[in-house]
């Protein structure tokens, strides 16, 4: 991918940080990952590898077949 | 009546089933989308008390019954009627458009009713009219259409089960909120369950839906799922089973989509992530989070068609719609391309997008009622979801190796209209989110575009977007099959068929054959009786039906003969003289 793209990139996630820090969460609505900074971009990588890794993981054990699986029924 | 029925909107789809056959064939294509506008008129211009109602044998029918849920849902339903029938402008089939306007028509119809004999009916109409359009692919098999119809009918039966115990519970057929702790109420969830594609009862659609005509998948993709969602909402909101399972569902299609090779099966299984939402959202049963189930299923019905509708241009211009068959087509296919990514970026949630407008409903309504752990599981799903439609899809599609010998015909001018009429809409709703606000059913304020939100779903999106970048190559298609809960189903096909059909096919045999020979053994006594006297030699002479020469034996007939009158002579005249 062009570098200017991963700089953009970069800029979505910084001015995102910054924001974070700059808006307060409604009080009310406080939970115990708003005070880890970054998380939902934490959420999002590490969810997107446990997804591919995970999923994989379940369709090499167990989950898939040849396609003519069911074709004599 | 007749002059009201005019106002009802599923009538005025279903009036099409009669217009369309009279017309010449070319003109049916272009006759169909305007069925669906005027009821989508008629819709727009429906006021919330409105209602119209039929007597049947001794029940009262409310084959109309408006408020702003049902209203909202009309809308929506016309709408997709329309767009899909300009995506099917082409089309000389007309026993597709045909199933598509009963299917229509019955979605309206089963939305507008206001008592469980109506909306019964019309739940099975929405069943056999959606069967066609699987059932009218070419090559496909009856295989696909006949699981499909029968798992559908297997809902409707526990519905109808469900239904009859909560009219003799209740003692009226009006539709009613459900109550805990009846069977009748357990019975109906699960009918509906199956509709919307709750696991374990889900596998119909990734089984399904992909094997649908090009232009019947759009139709597929709106009515049978959303109108569950809408009696949901209407007689179950609040049912907090419904939040775990709502959960349940997003994550379970982000997994299978992940490993799906066909883009339509993708497409397919995130039918079932975002129904998750909704399901969810019923469940959390706030007015917030309602209003949210219910504009997400608005928004997807939009974006949810128009992802299926760029997979069908795919389908219709190459032939083909497996991943490992399918790549480097962007340069040939860049107006399909940026229209399929405007639903990408709408259902992952990208800001401007009708998705970000009602996801983030459904998500923060979880949040507002401290449900952590649902809010975090619907946020993973997000990932999930931009990762496959968002990113994996488009990748291994339009870019990614090229492969040799794919030939890229043109696609038909209407169907790029469609999906153009559609794109704005996704937009639309997204930049002026207030003009679906204004339609939804319940009173909640909702700002999406608050920096929070904003900031959760940039970090989501971006850092997924890093996620794949890295990890892509894993996310290649496969030439493979996943198994789902259509095994417990599919797998003991051949072992049911073996004993239930070929088993009782060679015990009819066998009679057949024993039935035959005992003729055999028979026929030819009856016709020369002395064989039955043990004429031993002559017993196996001959043919089975001549039995001989009837002439070698007739001495001896006369002789039996004789004697058999001369009694009953002798034993009539004793009874004469006594």
């Amino acid at each position: 991918m062009k570098r200017w793209r991963w700089m953009s990139l970069a800029a979505v996630m910084i001015a995102s940080l910054v924001l974070e820090r700059a808006a307060a969460q409604d009080p009310s609505h406080l939970a115990w990952w708003h005070h880890i900074p970054g998380f939902y971009g934490w959420l999002g990588f590490l969810g997107c590898i446990g997804i591919i890794v995970g999923s994989k993981l379940l369709g090499r054990k167990w989950l898939q077949k040849d396609e003519r699986y069911y074709d004599g029924e | 009546m007749a002059s009201e029925l005019i106002l009802h909107p599923a009538f005025l789809v279903l009036l099409g089933l009669l217009v369309l056959p009279l017309l010449p064939p070319g003109a049916r294509g272009k006759a169909f989308p305007l069925f669906p506008l005027a009821a989508l008129w008629v819709c727009w211009n429906l006021s919330a008390d409105q209602s119209l109602s039929v007597e049947f044998l001794e029940y009262r029918l409310s084959i109309l019954q408006v408020d702003p849920l049902s209203r909202v849902f009309g809308i929506v339903f016309s709408l997709i009627a329309f767009t899909g029938g300009l995506f099917a402008l082409h089309l000389r089939d007309m026993r597709q458009q045909l199933a598509a306007l009963l299917y229509a028509g019955s979605a309206l119809g089963l939305v507008f009713a206001g008592d469980w004999l109506t909306l019964f009916l019309c739940w099975e109409l929405t069943a056999l009219s959606s069967t066609v359009l699987i059932w009218s692919r070419q090559g496909t098999g009856s295989g696909v259409g006949l699981r499909y119809l029968l798992v559908h009918l297997f809902g409707g039966s526990l519905l109808l089960a469900g239904i009859l115990g909560q009219v003799h519970a209740s003692g009226g057929i009006a539709l009613q909120l459900l109550e805990a702790g009846r069977l009748s109420s357990w019975l109906i969830l699960a009918g509906v369950a199956v509709n919307a594609a709750i696991p374990p009862l889900h596998a119909w659609l990734a089984d399904a839906y992909p094997k649908a005509t090009v232009t019947g998948a759009v139709f597929l993709s709106a009515f049978t799922t959303k109108s569950a969602v809408y009696l949901l909402a209407r007689v179950a909101p609040g049912w907090e089973v419904l939040i775990a399972l709502g959960v349940v569902m997003a994550l379970y299609g982000v997994i299978f989509a992940v490993l799906a090779n066909n883009i339509r099966e993708i497409l397919a299984y995130h039918i079932i992530s975002q129904v998750g939402y909704m399901v969810a959202g019923i469940g959390i049963g706030t007015p917030l989070a309602l209003n949210g189930a219910v504009a997400h299923a608005f928004s997807h019905i939009l974006y949810k068609a128009l992802l299926f509708m760029g997979a069908g241009v795919v389908l219709q211009a190459t032939g083909r719609s497996r991943l490992t068959e399918l790549g480097g087509l962007a340069g040939r296919m860049r107006l399909t391309l940026w229209l399929y990514m405007v639903g990408a970026f709408s259902i992952s949630g990208f800001p401007l997008f009708n998705g970000f407008i009602s996801k983030s409903m459904v998500v923060s309504a979880a949040l507002d009622a401290h449900h952590h752990a649902a809010f975090l599981l619907l946020g993973l799903a997000s990932v999930g979801t931009f990762l496959s439609i968002g990113l994996k899809l488009p990748w291994f599609t339009w870019f990614g190796p090229v492969r040799p010998g794919v030939g890229v015909s043109r696609p038909p001018l209407n169907m790029h209209l469609a999906m153009g009429l559609l794109a704005l809409l996704c937009v639309g709703f997204g930049v002026f989110p207030s003009l679906l606000y204004a339609e939804l059913p319940y009173v909640a304020g909702y700002r999406p575009y608050t920096i929070p939100h904003l900031v959760e779903s940039l970090q989501l999106l971006a850092a997924t977007f890093v996620g794949f970048w890295w990890f892509r190559s894993k996310l290649a298609g496969q030439p493979t099959l996943t198994l789902d809960t259509d095994w417990f189903y599919r797998q003991p096909a051949g072992w049911v068929r073996r004993c239930l059909v070929d088993g009782t096919s060679r015990l009819f045999d066998r009679a057949d054959a024993g039935i035959l020979s005992g003729i055999g053994w028979l026929a030819p006594r009856f016709r020369n009786p002395a064989l039955w006297f043990g004429r031993a030699g002559e017993r196996h002479q001959g043919p089975a039906i001549s039995g001989g020469d009837p002439d070698a034996t007739r001495p001896t007939l006369e002789l039996a003969v004789t004697l058999v009158l001369l009694s009953a002579l002798l034993f009539t005249a004793i009874a004469f003289f006594r």
